[in-house]
């Protein structure tokens, strides 16, 4: 089964060199809405990297041993979508059940969480390229880490930006996609980072 | 609580929930039922093609037309198992082997790649190689699934080396696409481990 | 009265209240395909399909679907009719499905679909909301496919495959990795944003 490709270069590629956000631009709607602020910026972050690790791994389990059995593989895209919602919903709960304070910095953001598309995105990309059980771990959490560095990243250089003048056309979205790019490129930098041989 | 407020409140939204699910899931079946001996036979039929184009023949347009030149010229060698071990290509008119054809798989930069890879009777000199299956970026590593990528192997002799996109290259090299060096590299090195293995049945 | 009624629903998803430069909603599932024209062109044709399709069948329902699973409903449908796109992309379009990959099951948390459907057709009819849903997924394509068409010309020379600039053009590789999306749209947005508020003035 084991496609040759290492856990940790899976999971410094999703990180770096293949950033989920950067390169394939998924969770681009809460990554350009959120991003003001870096506290806010943390807290979903780590929102979506918790749940994307996790639904990685309930995703796989349920892709092996429910919709292959089964010939069911043409309906996984609302399967993962289901058990997606149903995984963010406990969360919620839970989280609400033990902690207030983690609630309030935490909680507010599962909801964004569900049509979050980096999530959906890492599910079936992970079963597309027949990722091991470890794989997908590993490229689920690789993934979700990855897209809190560019969101928190970007939330500290928008702060920074909030006194500079911008051309009026372009403040807003238009200067925060700008920084995107120029994050992208810099991201690309790594890709000589990780050698796998 | 009246009775009918409890069955609007609670009942209701499940019922309706699982009446849609149902309903959408019966579609799509039904369209995937109808549609899944066409997926199948676009599948057979690819990996018809790329043995074809590997060996250098030229691919026909129309699936039957394939079938039937894949029915006369190529042979499939099996091992005592009953795996298929690679593809005899017999000339146009002669019966002689004129190819053999590998099918083979190595890690891409996001998952497995597979190829089809044609030599000549030596095993040396490659005829040509078609990617079947590959999940690399679309635009970027998926370029190696575009023509004149696979079109620089053909009459080359591993091992292979790799130059830049536009640069010249040389008897054994080959253009990598720009961007996309991992991917590159990956298919570099399929080709020059699946040569070994060509020369290995050759003997 | 009702003519004029869909015409000002056309004019308005596919000007001044385009999702893209709006709101900058829904790029994220297709932006990553627009380094190729012909891949942009089916997953624009798909997202068409299933914001149109999702619309109707959501307005049809509007009445009797119960508030507090509303969300789920619309998800359900939407990714019904993704996989339904899957499947004939499949079945009948096996070079470009391949491509595309797993971007096509991303349609379904493109957030124009969702949106649409939230915003408009819990409110409208159905014929209204189909007209919505066809409305606001051409607005989203036209843009995406300028930006297509620019980036396979800088980035590779061709459009739809075909060599268009002369021979000697040095690609500007940078246009088909992920920079030159974002780059690209930033662009747009500033030219649209800068020509409408003079209008306005």
């Amino acid at each position: 089964m084991s496609n040759g490709i290492t856990f940790y270069a899976i999971f410094f590629a999703a990180i770096f060199t293949n950033n989920i956000l950067l390169t394939n631009y998924l969770g681009m709607c809460s990554f350009l809405a959120v991003s003001r602020e870096v506290k806010t910026s943390q807290g979903l972050g780590m929102a979506v990297a918790i749940v994307m690790a996790a639904t990685s791994v309930l995703n796989w389990l349920a892709y092996r041993y429910i919709l292959v059995p089964l010939d069911l593989v043409y309906l996984r895209f609302i399967v993962f979508i289901v058990i997606i919602a149903a995984f963010v919903q406990l969360i919620e709960m839970i989280i609400e059940r033990v902690s207030d304070s983690l609630y309030a910095s935490l909680g507010i953001f599962l909801p964004l969480i569900t049509v979050n598309c980096a999530i959906l995105g890492v599910c079936l990309f992970m079963v597309i390229r027949e990722y091991t059980l470890l794989q997908a771990f590993f490229y689920g959490l690789g993934s979700g880490i990855g897209w809190a560095l560019a969101i928190i990243a970007m939330a500290g250089i928008r702060q920074k930006m909030a006194k500079a003048r911008v051309p009026k056309g372009l403040a807003g979205a238009g200067i925060t996609l700008i920084i995107a790019g120029i994050m992208a490129l810099a991201f690309m930098g790594f890709s000589g980072m990780i050698q796998i041989t | 609580m009246s009775k009918e407020g409890t069955f609007k409140r609670r009942i209701f939204p499940v019922l309706f929930m699982l009446i849609v699910t149902l309903v959408f899931i019966s579609i799509t079946t039904i369209i995937y039922t109808l549609s899944k001996d066409t997926i199948a036979s676009n599948e057979a039929l690819r990996s018809r093609e790329s043995i074809l184009y590997a060996a250098g023949i030229p691919v026909p347009g129309s699936g039957q037309e394939t079938d039937r030149i894949y029915g006369e010229r190529v042979e499939e060698v099996t091992d005592d198992k009953g795996n298929i071990q690679y593809y005899r290509v017999k000339g146009e008119n002669s019966g002689d082997v004129k190819n053999i054809v590998i099918i083979t798989r190595g890690p891409g930069l996001w998952g497995e790649i597979t190829a089809a890879i044609g030599y000549d009777v030596s095993g040396k000199t490659i005829s040509g190689i078609e990617i079947i299956d590959q999940n690399e970026t679309p635009g970027l590593g998926g370029r190696i699934g575009e023509n004149w990528f696979k079109e620089q192997f053909r009459g080359k002799h591993s091992p292979l080396s790799l130059v830049g996109e536009q640069a010249a290259a040389g008897p054994n090299e080959i253009q990598a696409i720009t961007g996309a060096s991992y991917s590159s590299k990956a298919i570099q090195e399929i080709v020059n481990r699946a040569s070994t293995e060509a020369q290995g049945i050759i003997k | 009265m009702a003519q004029s009624k869909v015409k000002r629903v056309f004019l308005e998803d596919l000007g001044s209240g385009n999702p893209v430069f709006a709101q900058v909603l829904g790029i994220c599932s297709t932006l990553a395909v627009t380094n190729v024209l012909k891949n942009t062109v089916v997953m624009c044709a798909g997202l068409v399909f299933t914001t149109a399709l999702s619309n109707l069948t959501v307005s049809a329902m509007r009445n009797v679907m119960p508030g507090r699973i509303r969300m789920m409903v619309e998800t359900l449908i939407i990714a019904s009719y993704v996989i339904i796109v899957d499947i004939v992309l499949r079945a009948y379009l096996p070079d470009v499905s391949r491509q595309l990959g797993p971007y096509v099951g991303l349609i379904i948390t493109n957030c124009i679909i969702m949106g649409r459907a939230e915003a408009f057709a819990l409110n409208n009819p159905p014929g209204l909301s189909f007209i919505d849903g066809i409305a606001s997924g051409l607005g989203y394509s036209y843009v995406l496919m300028a930006i297509a068409v620019l980036r396979e010309l800088l980035g590779s020379g061709t459009i739809w495959g075909y060599r268009v600039l002369w021979e000697s053009w040095t690609n500007w590789s940078i246009m088909v990795m992920a920079p030159g999306a974002f780059f690209m749209l930033a662009i747009f947005i500033w030219i649209v944003k800068g020509s409408s508020k003079r209008e306005k003035k």
